[in-house]
């Protein structure tokens, strides 16, 4: 067997797939203990002699903890798996594509699929559950980027351009490379293939970089944008990112949040309630002047109107 | 948060006081849901052999896990927050508990007037179990016995016995050893200038103030006599006199503050004395009549008349309780010839009730109030007035001598 970069990303793939499939039953075994210690501390709750003692209870209660701790470890460890055989494959992606990028062997992919891709990729980010008292760390739900953090290449950000029809607008885009020099980033449009312009140098100000964990409401709902707060977010269907007002934030993990998009067409001036995930609402970023507002949705997000934005955003 | 949330609505309270927790709102994805809120999952596990987990199942299996993860998550918050809520009603009830004890131990320690029952067996509020209370009260409310009245002879006998500490013979005044030793130390030295030098302060500051130094109450009248006699010869005038007493009055204190005319002071009584015993003008017996009164003999005389004054009270405090010792005691045998005289009625009384149940029986039908207490009861009737008098006589008797006096009696000699 030849030994190739893929053949060591698919051998890599194969041990975590393993290791994942030992440790469901093991879960499964963690979990058993737990519910049984939560049956023993019903039980003893619901003695009907009572005459339970509080010290008793405790220590019950503690059991159930450091069962359910044991539980959790294995879970996320199950869950690091899966993230690590994502990794390995868009690593692997990443390298495909710099090979490509000078073969003029275009990746072609439909729109379609492309979006079918976004959906997916929003489901499948890492879900951070932080541990009591730890703090949702940047790039975790609606906690921003380190004002000096640089994404890495391949991550997915939103960058203020102007596309080939002259309009200025936040796309999505991949980031291809940074230019530590002159803190511009290289960034392809997401949808290059049906685009004119495919690829972009835009200034670090005028890109953000969208969030690359999930989080979890149940446990972090600080790091969620709570409701009747401005943000930006993926219209859904298209591409690029328009000014909304978040109607509802996500109650679980799995939820979407659901957003009233700033449009002119409708008398109150919003869209009906939409459904969007968390990894493509983002800060509202600039607070500069409102040009003009046309009633195209491709246009409600006129504040990016000008670069005068992007270069007061860049002080 | 959601896990506070749930623990506030998650309690029973009742009457204020949280009984028990409602285990069934503790986030917990059951196994038997297992199929049905995590089918990914469920399937993989079903499955054997390698190979179980493919590519394509990492994002259900994905879901499904951060599922389980964050109803795990939230449970370790849920019970948490139980445990702090518990840990939070251990405090209270501990400061609750503490306020209790607390005022206990106030109790305890502002009970000054049990000090004297110190040979009581100890025993502390806190664990007042009865027994132990009551085991504690015993000794003080037992009956006299033949061994206190013992006890109390032996502690009248030994307080009855004569003081025989006598006081030792007083020996030579702390001061007369003191001024040998200054006539030794000026013999040794020979320092005749220092000797000048103090009775030139003598002649200066008058004849009286010297004169007051004398310790000797008679030395120091004999030489007043002489000096006034002298000054009087001298200058008859009133004037004279009050001139030299103005002198002695301020010159007094600067004398007194010479030690060392102090000491000159002794030595010259020692030797007047010397001299005028020589004389003949005193005998050796004034001068031992005249011993003066020493402060510390007398101090010493003081305490023992004190001394005897409380034995002698003591004594007759314990033959007073001795007295009433004797007193209880008799009256216990009454009492216990009391008990034996009711018993015997008792039994008398029961022997009556047997008698008249077995004539009831055998007569029958026929059985006659009136003849059976005739016929029966008059064997009894003798027994019983006898003992019924005996009862009353001892009751008489002990009544007499439980007097509450006697009581007051006891307790005042402690």
């Amino acid at each position: 067997m030849p030994f190739t970069a893929d053949a060591v990303a698919a051998q890599q793939v194969q041990e975590r797939l393993k290791a994942l499939q030992q440790l469901v039953p093991e879960i499964e075994k963690k979990r058993h203990i737990c519910e049984q210690g939560l049956s023993a501390l019903q039980s003893y709750t619901h003695d009907e002699k009572g005459g339970q003692s509080s010290q008793k209870i405790k220590s019950l209660y503690k059991t159930c903890v450091v069962q359910a701790e044991h539980e959790e470890d294995l879970i996320r460890k199950a869950l690091q798996k899966i993230t690590e055989i994502r990794n390995i494959k868009n690593e692997r992606r990443i390298q495909m594509a710099f090979q490509t990028r000078f073969a003029s062997n275009k990746e072609s992919v439909r729109k379609g699929i492309r979006m079918r891709m976004l959906y997916t990729s929003a489901n499948t980010i890492p879900l951070y559950v932080g541990k009591l008292g730890e703090k949702p760390p940047p790039l975790c739900g609606a906690i921003p980027a380190e004002s000096n953090y640089i994404a890495k290449v391949g991550d997915m950000v939103a960058a203020l351009v102007k596309n080939h029809e002259g309009d200025i607008e936040w796309i999505l885009a991949e980031v291809v490379s940074y230019i530590h020099g002159s803190n511009k980033y290289e960034i392809d449009d997401i949808l290059k293939e049906q685009n004119q312009i495919g690829r972009y140098t835009v200034s670090k100000c005028k890109v953000i970089p969208l969030p690359l964990m999930r989080a979890n409401p149940k446990t972090d709902p600080q790091a969620l944008f709570p409701q009747g707060s401005l943000v930006m977010a993926l219209f859904p269907g298209t591409t690029c990112f328009y000014k909304a007002l978040v109607d509802k934030p996500p109650a679980t993990h799995a939820d979407e949040y659901q957003l009233l998009f700033e449009d002119l067409t409708y008398p109150e001036g919003y869209s009906p309630s939409l459904p969007v995930f968390q990894r493509y609402v983002i800060v509202y970023k600039t607070k500069g002047k409102q040009g003009h507002k046309s009633s195209s949705l491709q246009n409600a997000a006129s504040m990016a109107d000008d670069d005068a934005i992007g270069a007061e955003a860049c002080k | 948060m959601n896990g506070t949330k749930r623990t506030s609505s998650g309690r029973h309270k009742i009457d204020g006081k949280i009984l028990e927790p409602d285990v069934s709102s503790i986030p917990l994805i059951k196994q038997c849901d297992n199929p049905r809120l995590l089918p990914k999952y469920t399937s993989i596990l079903a499955k054997t052999g390698e190979n179980t987990v493919s590519m394509d199942d990492l994002d259900l299996l994905q879901q499904d896990l951060e599922k389980l993860l964050s109803t795990s998550a939230v449970r370790i918050r849920y019970l948490l927050a139980e445990i702090g809520e518990t840990d939070k009603n251990d405090e209270s009830h501990d400061k609750k508990a503490d306020v209790k004890t607390s005022l206990k131990r106030k109790r305890i320690k502002g009970k000054p007037k049990h000090k004297d029952f110190k040979a009581l067996p100890k025993f502390r509020a806190e664990k007042c179990h009865s027994d132990k209370f009551w085991a504690s009260i015993e000794p003080l409310c037992a009956n006299v016995t033949k061994d206190d009245v013992v006890f109390l002879d032996t502690l009248i006998q030994e307080y009855s016995k004569e003081i025989d500490i006598k006081i030792p013979e007083i020996g030579e005044h702390y001061a007369n050893n003191w001024s040998d030793e200054i006539i030794n130390e000026e013999q040794h030295l020979g320092k005749a200038h220092k000797k000048s030098s103090s009775t030139n302060d003598i002649k200066k500051n008058g004849l009286h103030t010297m004169v007051e130094t004398f310790s000797m109450p008679q030395t120091q009248r004999l030489l007043a006599g002489l000096i006034e006699e002298r000054v009087l010869h001298n200058h008859p005038k009133n004037g004279e006199v009050t001139k030299s007493n103005k002198v002695k009055g301020t010159d007094y204190a600067k004398m007194k503050s010479s030690l060392n005319s102090q000491k000159l002071g002794t030595c010259l009584d020692r030797r007047l004395k010397k001299e005028l015993m020589e004389q003949g003008i005193i005998t050796l017996e004034d001068m031992s009549k005249s011993i003066p009164d020493d402060e510390i003999l007398s101090e010493i005389k003081k305490c023992q008349q004190e001394l005897t004054t409380v034995n002698d009270y003591n004594i007759g405090e314990l033959n007073k309780l001795k007295a009433v010792v004797e007193n209880d005691f008799h009256s216990n045998e009454l009492k216990e010839q009391l008990e034996k005289v009711d018993k015997e009625v008792l039994d008398l009384y029961n022997k009556i009730i047997i008698a008249r149940k077995t004539a009831q029986e055998e007569d029958g039908d026929e059985f006659d109030e009136a003849i059976f207490s005739e016929q029966i009861t008059k064997e009894f009737e003798n027994q019983a007035d006898a003992l019924l008098k005996q009862q009353i006589e001892l009751n008489q008797k002990i009544n007499g001598l439980t007097d509450m006096q006697m009581i007051y009696c006891w307790l005042n000699s402690f």
